[in-house]
């Protein structure tokens, strides 16, 4: 909803409503289908926002290339826990550090994915010498407060371990 | 004395009229953290080393109008923290080796760092390609270095009346570029005694003959602690404002 | 004369021992031993991978910025990299002559490296072996076991050490990565308190030096007839000597000697160093192969290091340590001068004349007042030699029209020492390897040889007995038919 820094709404959150009350739409949206993976759909504004970013301050011109190049890394298989953790790390700083709205934004793509579909992130770790001692869920937590959700939806269950 | 007063971290600061929070705070004493504010250079307000919660948002302290009664918080664990972060992305960002550079002991990144207790950078380094341009015959611009403060650029059109700099490209990708049609230092007007050259908080923008001359030991910030020789620069810049 | 290494007729059907340190840390060596079909060992290669991407690392940058940045690509002796890459950067700023200051302010840091690195090779690094024997047990062999059975000379091994890097910590700033150096001069002079605080200990400094001689010549001598006959063999030898021919560590002309001892060039100057030594690339290897010129490639590898330095000079300008050298020279009718073992005890012996130059240094006034810069007409090409601890260190810098590094060649002492280090390593093996069957007895033996001429590598800087090596054995169809380790903490393993 709303472009790339807008809200990203999974399919199980259908009911929710277009609305200044709960999901402002600014106009513009996008659909993905099921099919598609979001992992690369985060990592693609990613590079959208490293392209974007003006380069006149620290937390963006550097959060968002870095976050950039942590996408690529989770992509090429090589990606770690502490990698996870650093993304969160980064999306921190560009929101609280930014000078514009574009730096605040820029993460949002990469925190609301990895909320909304862990397993697309999970997936790509567990290739590459996954840590079981890593907490995902936990890890999240930044995450969460950053988008202001506490729902069900935004926690991780590993059913799987 | 104009009686108003904001808090900083529960302290009350005077300020007057039209300053910033930043000013007010060097001015009483408090040290905030900063790289592209300098006295006399006016504001600028990119590094956002500086940024402090007002009233619990986020804001440069080195931009921010002080206001009466506002509650500033500069000493929170959170903000240490993204401080620290922001610090490595600079080293990260360029090519940074204290050890071997002429700038250390004296300069302000490597100052502030180790002010913010930042160990190693917890962000992979970009190592990016950027060029020493050493064509002039007094001055060495060595972009590895450059932090992209913008401190030359204002004071080489502020102070020296010359735009000798400017930065050039977008993103990650931004230099500091030589406003010149070789693009190269050695054929602007810049001179060795320009405030541009005077003004870099790095090791970028350097002197030529005078690498090294200062004996370990006896470099600025060997001798005092960054917070102390801000406090003191920005005590002078008032008294010269005042004549 | 020894044989020359590379003479098997079929290097492809010789059968090679690799002996390789296993170590995480950059820069490793490792060994192979060609042997032929009799089982005799007729060529060994120590390949070395050091300095890897220096020169191109500092293409580009300020040339006053070299002898700084040096330091960082050689943690082992980042002061002698300081002091000739200044010395190289003096001539490209045009300082011919240093002021009084300047140039005795850089002979005691000098002075403080070696008596530095010294004390830690022997007293860390091979007093243990020396002390114990090399066969005694490897529990033995070890700093522990010393500091247990011989408190007194530990106690003093670390004091001297200590004393060293003080020297460098007072005249650089710092212990490691200082800085004194500036281009025609130093950044700095002693203040009173400081010669006061290094003067405090000079004379037990002195006194401790020359016990330690007199150990390393007392355990030489004991094992005379072992030690003689160690890897020994002859070869030419090169340092840089003072004119008047006394030992100069800092500064002088370049002397080689031959292997008999004939002169083959003296007081030659050391800008164009290129006139008299030449490089060749060998296939197997990253490192390059000085020789002398004058012999030609095949004859002309030569010795650097304390052991030359002190047959190569008239004199040491220093009488207790003079005393001592000609102790060594005249021991046995001249035997030392072949010895690989015999090093150590030229070590110790340097020492003494470090400690002894100090003292001289630290009554000197002009320590403490005078100038401390020259300036000059700024040159296009730059070459600075010194006798680091390890032996003579090259270093060439050519800038261009804006003071940027555009090339720059280093020969370091222990690539001046390669082939003699190779020779050493043949002799030991051609005597100790049996059959083929590996051996703790031999890796121990190779080790003590390579060890002899403290090479500047990472997995040298393990306590003698704790090199990480691995051994490997192959047949002439190249199937490896054994395979011993030993791993850092001294454990040997086979597989
Ligand atoms: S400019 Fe500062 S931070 Fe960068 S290498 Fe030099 S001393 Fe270090
Ligand atoms: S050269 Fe120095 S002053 Fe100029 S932008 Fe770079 S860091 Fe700032
Ligand atoms: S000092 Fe305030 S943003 Fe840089």
């Amino acid at each position: 909803m709303g472009g790339p820094s807008g809200t990203c709404v999974p399919w199980r959150e259908f009911e929710r409503r277009i609305a200044f009350e709960d999901v402002p739409s600014a106009g513009a949206f996008m659909v993905f289908s099921r099919g598609r993976d979001m992992f690369e759909v985060a990592r693609n504004f990613a590079h959208f926002f490293a392209h974007e970013s003006c380069g006149f301050c620290t937390p963006c011109r550097v959060g968002t290339s870095l976050l950039a190049n942590t996408m690529d890394k989770l992509a090429a298989g090589k990606g770690s826990a502490y990698d996870m953790q650093r993304m969160q790390t980064l999306m921190r700083v560009l929101l609280s550090m930014s000078h514009c709205g574009l730096g605040h934004t820029a993460a949002k793509p990469v925190v609301q994915t990895m909320a909304a579909f862990p397993d697309a992130y999970e997936r790509r770790l567990k290739r590459l010498d996954f840590e079981p001692a890593f907490d995902l869920d936990a890890a999240l937590a930044t995450a969460r407060h950053i988008t202001g959700r506490d729902d069900d939806w935004a926690h991780i269950v590993s059913e799987e371990a | 004395m104009s009686g108003r007063t904001f808090t900083l971290d529960g302290q009350p600061v005077p300020f007057t009229e039209g300053e910033t929070v930043m000013e007010a705070a060097l001015a009483a004493g408090v040290y905030i953290p900063h790289l592209c504010y300098r006295p006399g250079y006016g504001h600028h307000g990119s590094c956002k080393v500086c940024t402090v919660a007002i009233d619990g948002h986020n804001a440069a302290s080195c931009t921010t109008r002080a206001r009466e009664g506002m509650a500033v918080e500069t000493a929170t664990p959170e903000l240490a923290d993204m401080r620290r972060a922001l610090v490595e992305m600079l080293f990260v960002e360029g090519n940074h080796t204290c050890p071997a550079c002429e700038k250390s002991g004296e300069c302000e990144l490597q100052a502030v760092a180790y002010h913010i207790g930042m160990a190693a950078p917890r962000f992979d380094f970009f190592f990016p390609a950027r060029d020493l341009d050493a064509s002039h015959p007094d001055v060495i611009l060595d972009r590895n270095r450059c932090i992209l403060c913008e401190l030359c650029v204002r004071a080489s059109r502020d102070v020296d009346g010359k735009n000798v700099f400017a930065i050039g490209g977008r993103g990650i990708r931004a230099r500091l570029i030589v406003n010149a049609a070789s693009g190269r230092l050695g054929d602007t007007d810049l001179a060795k005694d320009d405030a541009a050259v005077r003004v870099c908080p790095v090791g970028a923008i350097l002197r030529k003959g005078d690498a090294y001359t200062k004996p370990v030991g006896q470099r600025t910030f060997d001798l005092r602690p960054i917070a102390a020789v801000a406090i003191e620069e920005a005590r002078r810049e008032r008294e010269r404002r005042r004549g | 004369m020894a044989a020359p290494l590379e003479t098997a007729s079929d290097p492809e059907r010789l059968r090679r021992v690799a002996i390789e340190p296993v170590t995480r840390v950059e820069g490793h060596g490792k060994v192979t031993l060609l042997l032929d079909e009799a089982n005799r060992v007729r060529q060994a290669r120590f390949h070395i991978v050091e300095f890897r991407g220096f020169e191109k690392f500092v293409q580009g940058r300020p040339y006053w910025e070299v002898p700084v940045m040096v330091q960082r690509l050689c943690g082992i002796c980042p002061v002698s990299h300081h002091l000739a890459g200044g010395k190289a950067v003096d001539m490209l700023a045009g300082a011919t002559a240093l002021t009084p200051t300047a140039e005795k302010m850089r002979r005691l840091l000098h002075f403080g490296q070696i008596l530095q690195s010294h004390a830690l090779h022997f007293f860390h690094l091979s007093s243990p072996d020396l002390l114990f024997g090399f066969d005694a047990p490897v529990e033995r062999r070890s700093v522990f076991a010393v500091a247990a059975e011989f408190p007194d000379i530990a106690k003093k091994g670390i004091l001297l050490r200590k004393y060293g890097q003080e020297v460098i910590r007072v005249t650089a700033g710092k212990r490691v990565h200082g800085s004194l150096v500036v281009p025609g001069g130093v950044n700095k002079r002693l203040s009173p308190q400081e010669r006061d605080y290094l003067l405090a200990d000079i004379d037990r400094t002195v006194e401790w030096s020359a016990e330690a001689v007199a150990i390393a010549r007392r355990l030489y001598e004991e094992g005379r007839a072992r030690h003689n006959g160690f890897a020994a063999f002859p070869s030419p030898l090169l340092s840089l000597v003072r004119d008047d021919g006394a030992l100069d560590l800092y500064h002088g002309g370049l002397r080689a000697r031959g292997a008999d001892g004939a002169t083959l060039f003296d007081h030659e100057d050391y800008a164009t160093y290129w006139e008299l030594l030449h490089e060749v690339v060998k296939p197997w290897s990253y490192m390059k192969f000085p020789f002398l010129r004058a012999l030609g490639p095949d004859a002309g590898w030569y010795r650097v290091g304390p052991l030359a330095r002190l047959w190569n000079c008239d004199f040491v300008p220093t009488p207790r340590a003079e005393a001592e050298r000609r102790a060594l020279l005249d021991f046995e009718g001249g035997a030392t001068r072949a010895a690989t073992l015999a090093y150590h005890w030229a070590r110790m012996i340097e020492m003494l004349h470090a400690a002894e130059g100090i003292r001289a240094l630290l009554a000197d006034p002009d320590l403490l007042q005078g100038e401390l810069v020259v300036k000059g007409e700024r040159r296009y090409r730059g070459v600075g030699v010194i006798e680091a601890p390890r032996g003579t260190l090259i270093h060439h810098y050519r800038i261009n029209e804006d003071d940027q590094i555009v090339r720059c060649n280093l020969i370091v002492s222990t690539t001046h020492n390669n082939e003699a280090m190779n020779e050493a390593v043949r002799r030991v093996a051609e005597r100790y390897l049996d059959g083929r069957e590996l051996t703790e007895g031999l890796l121990n033996h190779i080790e003590v040889a390579i060890r002899a001429y403290d090479p500047c590598l990472s997995c040298a800087t393990h306590a003698l007995g704790q090199m990480p090596l691995a051994v490997e054995l192959r047949d002439a169809t190249g199937a490896a038919v054994d395979r011993l380790t030993r791993d850092a903490d001294g454990g040997v393993r086979r597989g």
